[in-house]
């Protein structure tokens, strides 16, 4: 039992006992101490928790030998022990100010002042006390006798009062751990009576209790331990749905409710648990007043936390939903670019050879052009034949390397120097009858003569370069642009041809070990949107390329056909690749799917992107193929769109 | 083709026709055989239808077959009777191969070996070259003198490789109008051909001239550097003097960059000290004895014991050179043994032309000569007959003999620096394209000229002085 | 004098005419030749090597139809012939991996990328050219006025 300590500090003995005497009455159920310092009221009660006891009251002088009792009420109150206890200053001058702030800082509960009246002393004690004891002791009404007997009996009744309606519907004052805690407590208490109901169990590991889809008679409480709740997908695995530690439910609708059992529910561990049947759970309602409002209150718990969870889940559920959704899409972007990155560097590559032979052309024509036009001509005889040789070499194609080194090898002992031949051949002067007539009457000045002629040769041969590879650069960016219109979000009539060969060109760098076979028939232009066809031209022959491992034969078709929905053009791509195995034809337009290595972007997100256009466009996507032969993609597009 | 033809044709029909009709009196057969292959040589040199070191050998191999006592029995029936002439000794033909002059060759090559493993010659030429500052003449005149230098003991080739290499990087700053950049790229190939002059070992015609130098004719070491050198320092001023005339370079200031530092490692420092004590021993024949032959296998000696030139060094040997030299060593003692030059000069009337007409013929024909083939292969035809003329002509006597003559002589064959063929280091400053065929003519024509009228003064003097 | 062959290997006519004419102060000592495909290349190298001439240096593009340019540099390198033939690849389009390969089996000895400035081409050529001058031919004075001359005057300083 625990006791409850009256403590008087003041500097003079005299005090204690005279305030010992005036409340002498208590004695009986309160013990006093005393203190004449406030460093001994501290060390007298820095023991009271040790030994079960509780300050109620403080009686102190305000001054102190070592301070003001004031600044003592404040630690006090800040000490969780001695929070609530009630403080009384006695003081003989009372000062205003100090007075305020020790009602401020430390809920100074009164003030009396020296010299006091017994009796009215007596009767403010009583009545702080009687607060206190209202308010911290639960069996308060024992304390009838000495202290206030009407305010106690008053709150007795109302706390009856009040725990019979909070019971049922207000247990906000407590968590839901120390009503579970408090139920199982009550069926320990009620069956503890009548062993003969032997409802007291201990479980191992994996015990099961209810079992899903199956009727269930009986209701768990588990004292202790953890039960597992699993459900059965639809796949037919089960699945873990919830863990619940003490104090959980078991089968608790499926009693009450007469439903078949919806989780399959055992131990996790060793478990203590009180297993009721209906006959059971109803007596001990009868027989506890105080039971079914917290068995209630439980069961609303549970059924609470059940429900929120089932929210809970279902907006994951949402989350993972776009979460995915967002990686594919990101899935399918990063497939863009990585094709895009691909092009672009075929294309860089491509535009390299002709930039390269510019470059080295207008160098060599910025040295040579001056030279040419300025300088007075070694050999002026030859003038006309340098012209000629210029106007030879700007628009005629130039002599192959093998027919060179031929024709060079024919006079190269009649010259002497395998360097001067060649530069004869090039210039065609090594033809009998010009040789003839221009050189080999130079004798000795032949090499002067060559030399005089060359820069004329190269100079229209560079020319000629930097046309045919200027030519070259500008078909690329004429490809380039037209296939760029990628992100042109509008319907359009176009030539589908047009679109191929653009995407073929860009495509070239990589096609140089393909023979490209086009059998493109007479079509009509097509609606749809430009950007999105030709992507699926690039995936189409981007696939092509891949599966022939660089190198092979790829025929793209295109022929006008009359169906159902009217007109549609068939596009048609065939490598002659390994080919795609009849079980894997329908699972290459799987988002999932490739057929590549790690880090290579293929088959499968291109042709399902490939396959959402097409049926954007109302259109169908097939393969044929048979292993080790071909495979053949069809592009069906309809000639007019209904696109909504 | 038609080359080899008509070396080998010419030589042949020689060797076929009757002795009698051959309008030298007394003329054996051995001595007309000796007269074939001398033609051979000759054809071969000029003609170069093979290389000229390959010419040597196979006169060695010649003279082993037809003129040997140790040739094939048919050869040699007949041996004793009149007019067949005498069988020269074997072993003194493959002699020729190890003959002391070839050793002192050796020698030097193992100098110059040394020196360039251990880069004495790099670092030498950086230290030297120091002294004469920025000024491009003073640097020119700092060139010619250390390529001078190094060209008396290493091969004119070998230094005139070295300084272009040195030299080459700074030209290509030179404008490319600049005069100056002739000067350089031409005084490098005439210092070492000037320097070769210096020492017995300097160039192979030195060497060859020294075997005939023997006996009563003998020349020392020491005494060939006594007037090689001071002969060399005048020339090279006035090649020097000639080349800024010439050329005059724009450039007011030059640098040249040489890197690395003197190694110092123990077998460093033994290629250092062997190098100065052989010049030295070379030097001071007179006070120890040991002749130039002898000191000559002191480097080698050293060098081998010392792991300083290893089996790998020996690969690097120029043996075309030594066997040139050979080649013509073989070929005098042929001429000389077998008696052909002394009836090859009996049977012109030399002594009807005046000794001085003699000396310029001669001189002007080695200068010319050696200006189209190689200077050794000149000195090599032409030495052995000189050592006779000398020797056969009284009227000589008084003007030096045949000492003389052969001094002359193969100082004329270095000088021979008109074309781009006439010396190697000529072909080389020529092949770095800085150089084009006129201005050498012009100044190696120059030089030629004057050196051919210092080396009558020189021979005046050495005449006066006594030595000849 | 020429008696070694460089050859430049390019599928578009316009590089190779580029090629040439940047290189084209070579040709008074060497052969100067151009193939349009690595069967041309193979062909033109078989009859020079009969007629005693050698494959000095090789440029050659690596994405042509039909053979590759690395595979031909290693079919040069494991033929006796021309392993010592300079090999330099001239190309804007050789992977990585091939790279690496032509370095390893193809004795790769340079990679010049498209597109390249003809100074640092004939640079390398040059370069090129003397090493495999140093260690095949004996007579370096020929070779004094188109190649590095200091690398070959001091060879010809060092072997005396």
């Amino acid at each position: 039992m625990k006791k409850y300590v009256i403590l008087c500090i003041d500097a003079n003995p005299g005090v204690h006992r005279e305030l010992q005497r005036d409340l002498h009455r208590l004695k009986a159920f309160f013990e006093f101490e005393s203190a004449t310092s406030i460093a001994q009221a501290r060390t007298i009660c820095s023991g009271f928790p040790g030994e079960d006891r509780e300050l109620c009251l403080v009686l102190s002088d305000s001054l102190l030998p070592d301070g003001l009792a004031v600044d003592y009420f404040v630690e006090l109150t800040e000490c969780e022990s001695t929070h609530d206890a009630r403080k009384m200053l006695l003081t003989a001058n009372t000062n205003a100010e100090e007075l305020i702030s020790a009602v401020n800082e430390s809920r100074l509960d009164f003030v009396m002042a020296k010299p006091w009246n017994s009796e009215e002393l007596l009767a403010t004690a009583v009545d702080q006390i009687t607060t206190y004891i209202i308010s911290h002791e639960p069996s308060f009404i024992q304390f009838c006798s000495v202290l206030d007997a009407s305010r106690i009996t008053k709150a007795y009744v109302d706390k009856r009062i009040s725990s019979y309606t909070s019971s049922v519907l207000d247990f906000s004052a407590e968590s839901g751990q120390q009503i579970r805690e408090k139920l199982i407590q009550k069926l320990y208490d009620h069956f503890e009576t009548v062993p003969e109901e032997d409802v007291f169990r201990h479980y191992s590991q994996n015990h099961t209790m209810t079992v899903e889809g199956q009727t269930n008679d009986f209701l768990w409480f588990v004292a202790h331990g953890e039960v597992i709740h699993e459900k059965r997908t639809p796949q037919g695995t089960n699945r873990i749905v919830m863990r619940e530690g003490d104090g959980a439910l078991v089968g608790m609708m499926s009693l009450i409710g007469q439903d078949k059992s919806y989780f399959t529910s055992y131990t996790a561990g060793k478990a203590g648990v009180i297993k009721l049947n209906k006959q059971q759970l109803n007596r001990v309602i009868e027989r506890d007043s105080e039971f079914l409002p917290l068995f209630t209150n439980v069961l609303m718990r549970n059924l609470n936390k059940r429900l929120k969870q089932s929210y809970e889940t279902e907006l994951k559920l949402a989350d993972t939903l776009e979460y995915l959704e967002a990686a594919q899409s990101k899935l399918v972007e990063s497939e863009k670019m990585a094709m895009l990155g691909q092009l672009v560097a075929g294309v860089a590559h491509e535009l390299n050879n002709p930039v390269s032979a510019i470059l080295r052309g207008t160098e060599y024509l910025k040295n040579q052009v001056p030279g040419l036009i300025f300088e007075q001509p070694k050999h002026a005889n030859l003038k006309p034949l340098a012209s000629q040789i210029l106007d030879a070499a700007t628009h005629l194609p130039p002599l192959s390397t093998s027919e060179i080194r031929k024709r060079v090898r024919q006079i190269s002992d009649v010259v002497g120097s395998h360097g001067l031949a060649r530069k004869i051949v090039e210039l065609q002067l090594d033809e009998p009858r010009l040789f003839k007539r221009y050189l080999a009457p130079l004798g000795e000045n032949l090499k002067s003569a060559v030399d005089y002629l060359e820069p004329f040769f190269h100079t229209g041969t560079f020319l000629r370069n930097t046309e045919v590879c200027s030519e070259r650069i500008s078909g690329l960016v004429k490809s380039l642009k037209n296939y760029s219109r990628q992100d042109q979000q509008e319907l359009l009539r176009v030539d589908l041809h047009e679109g191929l060969e653009d995407t073929l060109m860009i495509f070239s760098n990589r096609l140089k070990d393909y023979e490209v076979i086009r059998n493109y028939g007479e079509l009509p232009k097509v609606e749809c949107y430009p950007g999105e066809v030709n992507q699926i031209w690039t995936n189409m022959i981007s696939n092509a390329i891949d599966a022939t491992d660089g190198k092979g034969r790829i025929i793209i078709s295109t022929k006008l056909m009359e169906s159902a929905v009217g007109e549609v053009v068939e596009v048609t791509f065939e490598d002659n690749g390994p080919g795609i195995p009849k079980a894997l034809q329908q699972k290459i337009f799987e988002l999932n799917f490739t057929t590549k290595r790690e880090g290579h972007f293929g088959l499968g997100i291109g042709l399902a992107v490939c396959q959402q256009i097409v049926n954007r466009h109302h259109g169908r996507l097939s393969v044929k193929s048979e292993t080790g032969k071909f495979t053949r993609f069809i592009v069906e597009l309809p000639v007019e769109t209904i696109i909504e | 083709m038609k080359k080899v033809v008509i070396a080998i044709l010419l030589p042949l029909a020689l060797l076929l026709i009757p002795t009698a009709w051959i309008p030298i009196e007394g003329l054996t057969l051995i001595e007309h055989r000796m007269l074939a292959i001398f033609l051979l040589a000759i054809l071969f040199w000029v003609l170069e239808p093979i290389p000229i070191f390959a010419t040597s050998v196979l006169v060695v191999g010649l003279e082993l077959l037809l003129i040997s006592n140790k040739g094939p029995v048919f050869l040699r029936t007949g041996f004793g009777t009149e007019g067949f002439g005498t069988l020269m000794d074997y072993s003194a033909i493959l002699g020729t191969f190890a003959s002391p002059i070839i050793m002192l060759f050796l020698g030097g090559f193992f100098l110059a070996m040394a020196a360039t493993k251990y880069r004495l010659d790099t670092n030498l030429a950086r230290v030297c070259l120091r002294p004469f500052g920025e000024n491009p003449r003073m640097v020119m005149l700092g060139l010619m003198l250390i390529t001078a230098f190094f060209s008396m003991f290493m091969s004119n080739t070998a230094t005139t490789a070295l300084m272009l290499a040195i030299l080459a990087p700074v030209l290509k700053l030179f404008k490319k109008d600049d005069p100056g950049r002739l000067a350089f790229i031409l005084c490098i190939p005439f210092a070492a051909n000037i320097g070769g002059i210096g020492t017995p070992i300097g160039t192979p015609p030195n060497a060859v001239a020294m075997k005939y130098l023997a006996g009563e004719n003998a020349v020392t070491f020491s005494q060939w550097m006594a007037f090689g050198i001071p002969f060399a320092v005048v020339m090279l001023a006035l090649a020097w003097w000639l080349l800024l005339k010439f050329n005059p370079p724009k450039e007011t200031r030059m640098q040249l960059v040489i890197k690395g530092k003197f190694d110092l490692s123990w077998r460093a420092i033994v290629v250092y000290v062997t190098f100065a004590g052989t010049i030295l021993l070379w030097l001071t024949g007179a006070l120890h004895g040991m002749n130039s032959y002898v000191v000559a296998m002191f480097p080698v000696v050293i060098f081998v014991v010392t792991s300083i030139v290893g089996k790998n060094d020996l690969k690097k040997i120029s043996w075309d050179v030594l066997w040139l030299i050979t080649g013509g060593i073989a070929l005098g003692m042929g001429l000389e043994q077998t008696g052909l030059s002394k009836s090859m000069i009996d049977s012109v009337p030399f002594s009807a032309f005046p000794p001085l007409v003699i000396v310029l013929m001669v001189t002007i024909v080695a200068i010319t000569m050696s200006t189209f083939i190689s200077n050794t292969a000149t000195a090599n035809l032409l030495l052995p007959i000189m050592a006779a003329l000398g020797a056969n002509l009284a009227a000589l006597e008084s003007w030096g003999g045949a000492k003389m003559l052969i001094i002359a002589v193969a100082l004329s064959c270095s000088f021979a620096m008109a074309l781009p063929v006439s010396t190697p280091p000529n072909a080389m400053a020529y092949a770095t394209g800085l150089l084009d065929t006129k201005s050498l003519i012009r100044a190696g024509i120059s030089v030629s000229i004057l050196g051919l009228i210092f080396i009558y003064g020189l021979m005046f003097l050495l005449n006066q002085t006594g030595f000849v | 004098m020429e008696d070694y062959i460089v050859l430049c290997i390019d599928d578009e006519r316009e590089i190779l005419d580029a090629v040439l004419q940047d290189i084209d102060s070579l040709s008074s000592h060497f052969i100067l030749e151009a193939a349009e495909s690595v069967a041309e290349a193979r062909e033109l190298v078989e009859e020079y090597s009969l007629a005693g001439k050698k494959l000095a240096l090789v440029l050659c593009d690596h994405l042509m139809p039909e053979e590759k340019g690395v595979d031909y540099l290693v079919e040069l390198n494991q033929n006796d012939e021309t392993r010592n033939t300079r090999k330099v690849l001239l190309t804007g389009q050789a992977g990585l991996e091939q790279t690496v390969d032509a370095v390893n089996r193809g004795g790769l000895d340079y990679y010049i990328a498209k597109p390249w400035d003809s100074e640092s081409l004939m640079q390398v050529v040059i370069d090129q050219l003397t090493t495999y001058i140093l260690r095949n031919e004996e007579n370096l004075m020929d070779y004094i006025s188109v190649l590095d001359q200091e690398r070959l005057l001091n060879a010809i300083h060092e072997s005396g």
